[in-house]
């Protein structure tokens, strides 16, 4: 019974995790980049979500809708003034880009709102609701419907628009993207801030669900590319699919191991999927190999 | 290992390299398939065949770069397929690329005297340009002409002295084969020459050499064995002429 | 310095241009050993010691990094390494945290080693995050085991010298590891293993097959980027007293040390040097006049970022090229009416362009 209990508790996060981790697969697999900078952007839509409950009294996960834009927005800056003057070796440089970014976000969300530990507290976040001899958190319920929603309209978006096919070709064909007269610029810049947009839903559902601070990116970061490593780099349903396996593998050893190791299945899984399938379950290959 | 078997053909001073039944396949794609052939000793021998037929395949495959799925690779009668590329080169295998590679940010000596002759841990503490490797890079680099750009940067020289340097880089260890990945391709009439005119005098001195190349003439005119591999197979050999009237080679490269 | 610096001075009269290296080498050393004794001001100690800390570890990562190309953020693993082996075996064998720091070099050499044969088969994003995840490791490790004291950390023996010291004994030992760094750098530099590192970074595939045993020469490199840094852990335990998982196992003091040898210039001797000595004090003022650690952040990541897009070589190597492309207008000023361009001679008189590339 427990154990059912906690699969569910593990599957519901995973959707959170799913969402969180599209945006960091997309920008991969249009750009090659892998965007360090991912989960600082899921804390700064986690601060705005914050100061906007506590200024209008708003349900968090409501503000999703003003957070969405507003990293939309952010990304495109971020593409338009770093990442795309990046030039030598784009991959290797991203990372440190995008880190060096991290930080300096770390540090100014620190300036504004102080080092302290937040969280965004609606009524419902400590009712539960029944589910036979189960009980959900409503607020967990409540995020993970709503991510698994923005997915659904993310899918919707790169499979049903113009703007979609066109990432999706320059993902999977980038000739043929260019003999289409696709304009790669543009969609490098619109991949980014849809992956950006996607961390700001994913910020305002964090708000909800974990206490934050302007340092708690770099847990977020790891969470993520475990994710992502694992799925696949590159792959929607790969990020999916890591999301599922590794939700339920987190809330598994914090519940039958210690909470204080539950992180370490993220680094864990990095360091051995790399290694062993570096494509993970889905996806392209992070791994450039040399001989050996 | 079976490093030290000799086959009856090497014995006979036959084969400087020999290659049995390689295979190599991409995803479904079977780019090397069943593919042997044998380099005869002292020759220069040409690689030959329609774009795609597999042949830098079959150089990375023989130097290391690639793994083969099956097939044997025999380097003077000894098995070197399963070693690293580095090792392979140890055991008197040089090879240039299609596109020349080059340490673009070392000058063109250091880019000579890169390699070590074997591996020893007291060697990696030596001092990088000195010594009888000095000496033998100098000698190399006044031979194939740029002995007075020793200082410059690599990636500073014209594309055809890119393709000198690679030459001299091939030869610093005094290999037995050379692998010459088209020499000739993306540089001018004059400078085919002189690189012929180089292959020639290395092989007189007692280097073998194999060339993949797309200038026919240049091929008919510096080899004396020629191999015409498609579909990832040797399907013709001999003598340059008697490969030319080929019925097979002619069908191979019109109708592939 | 830079390849074409060094191109330039031997052309230029090589051996005074060395001894004149030399001459500065030498006389900075004398200052570096008669500071202390001259000036006796605690924040200025304070910073030397952690500049000295900020080369050694900026030398060190540059041996696997600068040289060999490939970027590790986790850098700053191998000083908790260092300085939780000494202060372990400091405390349960009652010794100076000063003679056991080889043992904290050892130990950082050898994780390293470990780790290395196994990350450095990757390259690229792969082996960056890969060494993200390693520190975080590590982190998670010392915080969690017991006998690292988790998160209550580990208190270190007081010194043992006269009040009147002070600081200055971890001064002279770390001034002494920083020197020791920069001499390995340079030597590596200078030997066949540096080249064969250069080669790697240039082109991996193809340092192999032109016979450069490129597995023994990742994993060595990436032993020596870490040995002088676990020392340095260790003395560095000893100056804290206080050690905690979350202050050694730190990532923003990896950051300082990308940041110092991006700013310098990666690949160079004297880059890494040069960006400790700019970034450790920057640090420091910002400290003073800021306070928080936050502004610090911000400096930190915008510096970075500013390196990264505008300065991406370095200072060094981009002041060596201005040098040289100077050196080389003049040479062909010299030779009056005849511009000799590279990409003209030496090819039997056809031209041939000499643009980057031109063929790929």
């Amino acid at each position: 019974m427990a154990f059912v209990q906690t699969l569910l508790l593990g599957v519901l996060v995973a959707g959170v995790y799913a969402l969180m981790a599209s945006g960091l697969t997309l920008i991969f697999g249009v750009m090659n980049i892998v965007n360090v900078a991912h989960g600082a952007m899921l804390v700064v839509s986690a601060f705005v979500t914050w100061a906007l409950w506590r200024a209008t009294g708003l349900d968090p996960l409501l503000l999703a809708l003003a957070t969405t834009p507003l990293m939309f927005g952010f990304g495109w800056l971020v593409h338009r003034l770093l990442i795309r003057r990046l030039g030598g070796d784009p991959a290797t440089m991203a990372v440190l880009l995008t880190f060096a970014l991290a930080v300096a976000v770390e540090g100014l969300l620190g300036l504004v709102w102080s080092g302290d530990y937040r969280a965004v507290t609606p009524s419902y976040v400590a009712r539960s609701v029944r589910l036979g001899p189960f009980f959900l958190p409503e607020a967990q319920l409540y995020a993970g419907l709503l991510a698994v929603a923005v997915l659904l309209a993310l899918h919707l978006v790169l499979a049903r628009t113009r703007v979609g096919w066109a990432i999706r070709t320059a993902t999977e064909n980038p000739q043929l993207a260019a003999l289409v007269g696709v304009d790669p610029e543009r969609v490098r810049a619109l991949a980014f801030a849809i992956g950006a947009a996607t961390a700001g839903a994913g910020g305002s559902m964090l708000s909800v669900l974990y206490p934050f601070s302007p340092a708690s990116h770099y847990l977020w970061i790891s969470r993520l590319l475990g994710i992502v490593v694992l799925g696949g780099m590159g792959s929607l349903p790969g990020a999916a699919l890591g999301a599922l396996v590794l939700g339920v593998a987190e809330t598994l050893t914090s519940t039958y191991v210690s909470v204080k190791w539950a992180t370490g299945v993220f680094y864990l899984v990095i360091f051995v999927v790399l290694l062993l399938r570096p494509q993970g379950l889905l996806g392209l290959r992070l791994r450039q190999d040399v001989p050996q | 290992m079976t490093d030290e078997r000799r086959p009856p053909e090497a014995e006979e001073g036959g084969a400087i390299l020999e290659v049995r039944a390689l295979r190599k396949r991409f995803g479904g794609v079977a780019a090397v398939d069943d593919c042997s052939f044998r380099v005869p000793r002292g020759s220069v021998t040409g690689l030959i065949g329609p774009n795609g037929s597999g042949k830098t395949t079959v150089f990375n495959l023989i130097t290391g770069m690639l793994r083969p799925d099956g097939g044997e690779i025999l380097l003077e009668g000894r098995r070197i397929d399963g070693l690293p590329p580095w090792e392979r080169t140890w055991r008197g295998l040089g090879r240039t690329f299609q596109i020349a590679r080059l340490f673009r940010e070392m000058t063109v000596l250091e880019n000579v005297v890169v390699p070590l002759r074997d591996f020893r841990l007291r060697r990696m503490a030596e001092s990088a340009v000195a010594g009888e490797e000095r000496r033998r890079a100098g000698e190399l680099l006044e031979r194939v002409g740029l002995a007075r750009f020793c200082d410059e940067l690599a990636g500073r020289l014209s594309y055809g002295q890119q393709k000198l340097l690679e030459l001299a880089q091939a030869l610093v260890l005094r290999p037995r084969l050379v692998l010459l990945d088209e020499p000739a391709s993306g540089v001018n009439p004059r400078m085919i020459e002189r690189m012929a005119e180089l292959i020639r005098e290395f092989h007189r001195e007692g280097t073998d050499f194999l060339v993949v190349e797309h200038n026919m003439p240049l091929v008919m005119d510096l080899c004396d064995h020629v191999l015409v591999l498609a579909g990832g197979r040797v399907i013709a050999r001999g003598s340059p002429l008697a490969v030319r009237s080929d019925p097979a080679v002619l069908e191979a490269y019109l109708g592939g | 310095m830079g390849r074409a610096s060094e191109a330039g001075s031997r052309a230029a009269g090589g051996g005074t241009g060395v001894r004149l290296r030399h001459a500065v080498v030498a006389a900075a050393a004398v200052l570096a050993a008669l500071f202390p004794l001259a000036v006796r001001n605690d924040f200025f100690l304070n910073m030397l010691i952690l500049t000295c800390l900020l080369v050694v570890l900026s030398s060190g990562w540059n041996v696997v990094s600068g040289y060999a190309g490939y970027v590790s953020l986790g850098h700053s693993a191998f000083l908790g390494v260092g300085a939780y082996t000494v202060a372990l075996l400091a405390l349960r064998w009652q010794l100076s945290p000063f003679l056991l720091a080889p043992l904290g070099a050892l130990a950082a050499a050898v994780l390293a080693a470990v780790v290395g044969l196994v990350m450095m088969r990757a390259r690229g994003h792969a082996f960056v995050i890969m060494t993200i995840a390693f520190l975080f490791i590590m982190q998670l490790v010392t915080l969690n085991a017991s006998f690292t004291n988790g998160s209550h950390g580990l208190t270190l023996p007081l010194p043992t010298w006269s009040r009147q010291w002070q600081n200055v004994p971890f001064y002279y030992a770390m001034a002494l590891l920083a020197a020791l760094s920069v001499g390995l750098s340079a030597w590596v530099r200078r030997t066949k293993f540096g080249l064969g590192l250069l080669a790697i970074r240039e082109d991996e595939e193809k340092a192999a097959a032109m016979g450069v045993p490129t597995g023994i020469y990742k994993v060595s490199a990436f032993a020596a980027s870490t040995f002088l840094v676990g020392a340095a852990g260790g003395v560095y335990a000893y100056y804290l007293t206080f050690i905690d998982p979350l202050g050694l196992f730190n990532i923003i003091v990896s950051v300082q040390t990308v940041l110092a040898v991006m700013l310098g210039g990666r690949g160079t001797v004297w880059g890494p040097v040069l960006g400790a000595f700019v970034v450790e004090p920057l640090s420091e003022l910002a400290n003073t006049y800021f306070g928080a650690s936050q502004v610090h952040l911000v400096l930190f990541g915008a510096l970075m970022m500013l390196v990264v897009l505008f300065l991406p070589r370095g200072v060094l190597p981009t002041l060596a090229e201005r040098l040289e492309r100077r050196r080389r207008l003049r040479a062909a000023a010299a030779e009056a009416g005849a511009p000799v361009r590279l990409a003209e001679v030496g090819e039997g008189g056809a031209r041939q362009d000499g643009r980057e590339g031109a063929m790929t």
